[in-house]
C-alpha cells in the first residue's frame, strides 16, 4: 500500500490543530496569569519561555539575601517592597512571598503602606486565599494600634502551615511587647528548637539566653 | 528466469541503460547544472572484476552511487541482479564500500558488524557466528571489541571491507579500496578481491590505481566527462594497434645526440652513443627520416603493447579533443 | 517492518553513546544537585524551589535531548556520510526515518527516564513526597521529547548542514514557546498584518508551552494530559510524514 506522505502530514497537522484549539484555553486557565499585559520585558520572557515560577524563585532569593543584611530596614524597605513586586509580577500566585515580604514591610521595616499594597495586590490575584485576607487584617489592626487584635491575628497567622517564621518572630516581639514574657518565652523555645529559618532559631536561642532561661538542644 | 528474491536471476549482474544524472550546484543564488553521468550504457556480467577508470569528475563515483541506489536517475534504467535497486531485497543482495568510508568512532568493530549485519537481515546465532568470521577473516578478532577510534587506517578499511562482505553479497562496489593503504594493505586487499572473484561474487571497482587495475580486472570501462568512451577487456584494449608502441635503438654521434631529447643515452663508443627512443604507430615513419636524416643508425626496432595506463590517458584525451576511437570499442 | 528494530537499535546506539546526550544528563543531575542545595536558602519554601528547578531540569531535557542528539547523528549522517552504509542495505527511506526518530526520541527517554527517578529519589530525602505535578510534568515531558524528537528529524532532512539544523531547531523550540505570548501581544495591534503574521506563526507552530504543566496553578487534570497526548501524537506524525516525505526526494 503507498502512502501520500504530503497528505498524512496534512491530516496530523489538522489533528493537531484541533486539538492545540482546546489545549490553548485550559493551559491559558490553568496558568493563572495576571490579567492584562506583562509590565516588563522581563516578565514577557518569563511568560513566553515558560520561566515564571524559576524567575520569581530567583527574586524570592534575592528577597532572602536582602534580608539577610542587617540593615536592610534602613530604607523602610523599599528595595524590599520593590523586589517582592518583581517576584509577585512573575507569579502573581507565589502567595509566601506576599505573606513574608509583607510582615517584613509591615513590622521591622515599618513601612505598613507597601505591606498593605502588596497583600492588596496578592488578594486580588489570590481571591481564594484567605491567609492572605487575615495578614491585611492583621496589618489592620496593627496601623489602627489594635494590639489585641493585632495579637489575635499574629497567632491564628503563626499557626498556619505554611506561616513564615518571621511571623512567628514578630509574635514573639509583639508578646514581649505586651509585657507576657511567659508567651513570648515559649514562643522563643519554639522557634529555637524547631524554626526552618536557622537565623530566626539563633536569634530565639540568643534572646533565651539574654533572659537567662534553658535553650532547647 | 525469475529469481525467488525478486530480480531476475539471468546472467548480468548490474547494468546501466542510457542513464544520465545532472547535479546542481549554488553559485550566487543561480543554480548551475554540473553533468555528473551522460547518457550511460553499460552491461556487466556476473562473476566477474570490471573496473571503472576515468580522471577526477569523470563520473565514476556517481556511477556507482546510481548503481547502489544513493542516486536516482534522471533518465535511463539501472538494474542490479536483473531487478531495480529501489527493491530493498535486492540492495540485500549487495556490497558498497564507499571511498574514504567513514564509522561511528565510539562504536566497537564487533558492534558496528552486528549493527550492520541486523541491518542487512542477520540475527542471532548466525549473525554472531558472521561477525566472529569477518573479524577473524579481516584479523582484527583480537581487537573487535575496541572502539574505532583506537584503530589505524588500515584496520578501519579492513572493518569497512567487512561490513560490505558481512551478509554473503552477490555484486560488490568498491571505490577506491586501496586509497591510503599501506603496500601489505593492497596486497590484501588485492587477495579479498581475487577470492570473491574465484568464489564467483562481482565486483566492480572504481580506481586510479591502474596498475592494481590492470592486474585485477577482467574488463574496464574509461570515463570521460560523464560518459563511457572505452569499454572492453584489459586484453583486448592492450591489443588494440594504436596503442602499440615501438622502441628504437639506434646509434647515434653524441653531439647530435644531445640535441635531440627524445634520444636516451644508454651507452657510449668514441665519438658514438647508443641511443633509444618510442614512438607510436603513426609517429614511427617520421621518427626514422629525422633520426636517419642526423647520421643515425637504426639498430633496431622493437614492438611492445601499450601499457594500460597509456591506454586509458590516451582514450581520454583523444574523448577530450572529441576524436574517433578503434571501432567497436569506443562510447561516445 | 524487520529491518526497521534493527534500524532503531543502530540509531539509538549512535544517538545514546555521544558525549552530547550525556553532557545533557549530566548537567540535568547537577541541575537537580543546586535545587537540593537552594533548598537550604529558601527557608519556607524549599519545596516549591526543590521542584521548580528540578521540574525545569526535565523539561530542558525534554527539549534539548533529541535536539542534541539528532545535530550529533546529522554530523556522522551527512557531513560524515555514514548514511550511505545503511541506506545500501534492505532499508527503505521511511523505515530510516521511523529508526532515527525512535533513536533521538529513545536518547532522551532514557536521559528523562533516569533523571525522574533522581527527582523522585532527592524528593524523597527531602520528605517532599507525594507531590501532585509530579506524574504531569514527567508524563509532558516525555510526549514534548515526541514532538521535538520528530521535528528534529524533519528539519535534519532539510537542512544541508548541522550548524543550520542546530539553529532552526533551536529557532523552533524558541518560537514555539513563545507562540501564545506573542499572539496575545499582537491580537491587541491595530496592525493587520502583525496579527496576521502573528496568526500564522500560532498556528504554523506547535505550542510547546502547553506542555509546561510544571508552570500551571494545580495539576492538570487527566482529561489535559490526554489531550496533550493526542497533540503531541498529532505532531509528531506531521512531522514524521513530512520528515519522510522529504528525505524520500533527497539524495545523499
Amino acid at each position: 500500500m503507498k502512502y501520500s506522505y504530503p497528505a498524512a502530514a496534512a491530516v496530523f497537522f489538522a489533528a493537531a490543530g484541533a486539538a492545540g484549539w482546546g489545549l490553548d484555553g485550559r493551559a491559558a486557565a490553568l496558568l493563572g496569569d495576571a490579567p492584562g499585559n506583562p509590565e516588563n520585558m522581563a516578565q514577557w520572557g518569563a511568560r513566553g519561555l515558560s520561566l515564571r515560577k524559576a524567575a520569581a524563585d530567583m527574586k524570592w532569593m534575592e528577597i532572602i539575601q536582602h534580608c539577610g543584611e542587617s540593615l536592610y530596614h534602613r530604607d523602610h524597605g523599599k528595595v524590599l517592597a520593590k523586589l517582592a513586586d518583581e517576584a509577585v509580577g512573575f507569579d502573581p500566585r507565589f502567595t509566601y512571598v506576599h505573606k513574608f515580604t509583607g510582615a517584613m514591610l509591615m513590622w521591622p521595616c515599618r513601612n505598613p503602606r507597601a505591606a498593605v499594597s502588596l497583600l492588596e495586590k496578592g488578594i486580588r490575584d489570590n481571591p481564594s486565599e484567605t491567609g492572605l485576607k487575615l495578614y491585611l487584617a492583621a496589618f489592620t489592626y496593627s496601623r489602627l494600634e489594635n494590639l489585641r487584635g493585632e495579637v489575635g491575628m499574629l497567632e491564628r497567622l503563626a499557626v498556619a502551615p505554611d506561616a513564615p517564621p518571621v511571623v512567628q518572630k514578630i509574635l514573639a516581639n509583639v508578646y514581649e511587647k505586651q509585657g507576657r514574657p511567659d508567651k513570648a518565652a515559649a514562643m522563643w523555645r519554639y522557634l529555637a528548637k524547631y524554626s526552618a529559618d536557622g537565623d530566626i532559631s539563633n536569634w530565639a536561642k540568643g534572646k533565651l539566653e539574654r533572659h537567662g532561661m534553658t535553650v532547647p538542644q | 528466469m525469475a529469481g525467488k528474491l525478486g530480480g531476475d536471476m539471468g546472467e548480468t549482474a548490474f547494468e546501466l541503460e542510457k542513464v544520465s544524472k545532472t547535479y546542481h550546484l549554488w553559485r550566487r543564488l543561480r543554480r548551475i547544472p554540473v553533468a555528473g553521468v551522460r547518457d550511460v550504457s553499460l552491461a556487466v556480467p556476473r562473476g566477474m572484476i570490471f573496473g571503472l577508470l576515468g580522471l577526477n569528475g569523470a563520473g565514476k563515483t556517481t556511477a556507482m552511487k546510481l548503481l547502489v541506489g544513493l542516486l536516482r536517475p534522471d533518465s535511463g534504467t539501472v538494474r542490479v541482479l536483473g531487478g531495480s535497486v529501489e527493491d530493498p531485497r535486492i540492495r540485500g543482495r549487495l556490497g558498497y564500500l564507499p571511498e574514504m568510508p567513514y564509522l561511528p568512532q565510539m562504536m566497537t568493530a564487533r558492534g558496528l558488524l552486528r549493527h550492520y549485519g541486523r541491518m542487512s537481515g542477520l540475527a542471532g546465532r548466525h549473525l554472531e557466528t558472521r561477525v566472529d568470521n569477518a573479524l577473524a577473516t579481516s584479523g582484527l578478532a583480537a581487537r573487535g571489541d575496541e572502539p574505532l577510534r583506537h584503530f589505524s587506517k588500515g584496520m578501519l578499511q579492513r572493518v569497512a571491507m567487512a561490513q560490505v562482505l558481512l551478509h554473503g553479497p552477490e555484486v560488490i562496489f568498491v571505490d577506491e579500496p586501496m586509497s591510503g593503504l599501506d603496500p601489505r594493505g593492497i596486497a590484501e586487499m588485492r587477495a579479498t578481491l581475487e577470492a570473491l572473484r574465484v568464489s564467483g561474487v562481482t565486483v566492480c571497482l572504481n580506481s586510479h590505481q591502474i596498475a592494481e587495475v590492470e592486474r585485477l580486472c577482467d574488463r574496464i570501462g574509461v570515463m570521460a566527462g560523464g560518459r563511457i568512451v572505452r569499454e572492453g577487456a584489459v586484453g583486448e584494449l592492450l591489443a588494440l594497434a594504436r596503442f602499440r608502441r615501438y622502441r628504437i635503438i639506434l646509434l647515434s654521434r653524441r653531439s647530435a645526440a644531445r640535441r635531440v631529447s627524445p634520444v636516451r643515452e644508454a651507452g657510449k663508443t668514441g665519438g658514438w652513443c647508443i641511443g633509444e627512443r618510442e614512438a607510436t604507430e603513426a609517429e614511427l615513419p617520421r621518427v626514422l627520416a629525422a633520426e636517419r636524416k642526423k647520421g643515425s643508425r637504426i639498430l633496431q626496432i622493437l614492438a611492445r603493447e601499450g601499457s594500460l595506463e597509456e591506454v586509458v590517458l590516451e582514450t581520454i584525451a583523444s574523448a577530450g579533443r572529441g576524436g574517433s576511437a578503434a571501432p567497436g570499442r569506443t562510447r561516445r | 517492518m524487520g529491518i526497521r528494530a534493527p534500524l532503531v537499535r543502530y540509531m539509538a546506539a549512535l544517538a545514546v553513546r555521544n558525549r552530547l546526550t550525556g553532557l545533557l544528563f549530566l548537567f540535568a543531575v547537577v541541575l537537580s544537585g543546586t535545587a537540593l542545595i537552594l533548598t537550604w536558602l529558601t527557608p519556607g519554601t524549599e519545596r516549591r524551589t526543590f521542584y521548580d528547578l528540578a521540574y525545569l531540569g526535565l523539561e530542558f531535557l525534554a527539549v534539548a535531548t533529541p535536539i542534541l542528539a539528532s545535530t550529533a547523528i546529522h554530523v556522522l549522517e551527512f557531513d560524515q556520510r555514514t548514511v550511505w552504509l545503511v541506506l545500501v542495505r534492505p532499508v527503505t527511506r521511511p523505515g530510516y526515518t521511523w529508526g532515527r526518530f525512535w533513536g533521538v526520541t529513545g536518547a532522551a527517554w532514557v536521559n528523562l527516564s533516569l533523571a525522574s527517578l533522581l527527582v523522585g529519589a532527592l524528593a524523597l530525602l527531602l520528605r517532599a513526597l507525594p507531590e501532585p505535578w509530579f506524574v504531569g510534568v514527567v508524563v509532558a515531558a516525555f510526549l514534548e521529547s515526541l514532538v521535538i524528537g520528530a521535528l528534529s528529524c524533519l528539519v535534519a532532512f532539510v537542512t544541508t548542514s548541522f550548524v543550520t539544523a542546530l539553529v532552526v531547531n533551536g529557532g523552533i523550540v524558541l518560537l514555539g514557546y513563545l507562540t501564545p505570548t506573542l499572539h496575545a501581544a499582537v491580537a491587541r495591534s491595530g496592525n493587520a498584518a502583525l496579527r496576521l503574521a502573528g496568526d500564522t506563526v500560532y498556528w504554523v507552530l506547535p505550542h510547546l508551552a502547553d506542555f509546561s504543566v510544571r508552570e500551571f496553578t494545580r495539576p492538570a487534570e487527566g482529561w489535559y494530559l490526554t489531550l496533550l497526548a493526542i497533540y503531541a501524537l498529532a505532531w509528531t506524525g506531521a512531522a514524521l510524514a513530512a520528515a519522510t516525505a522529504v528525505f524520500l526526494k533527497r539524495e545523499v
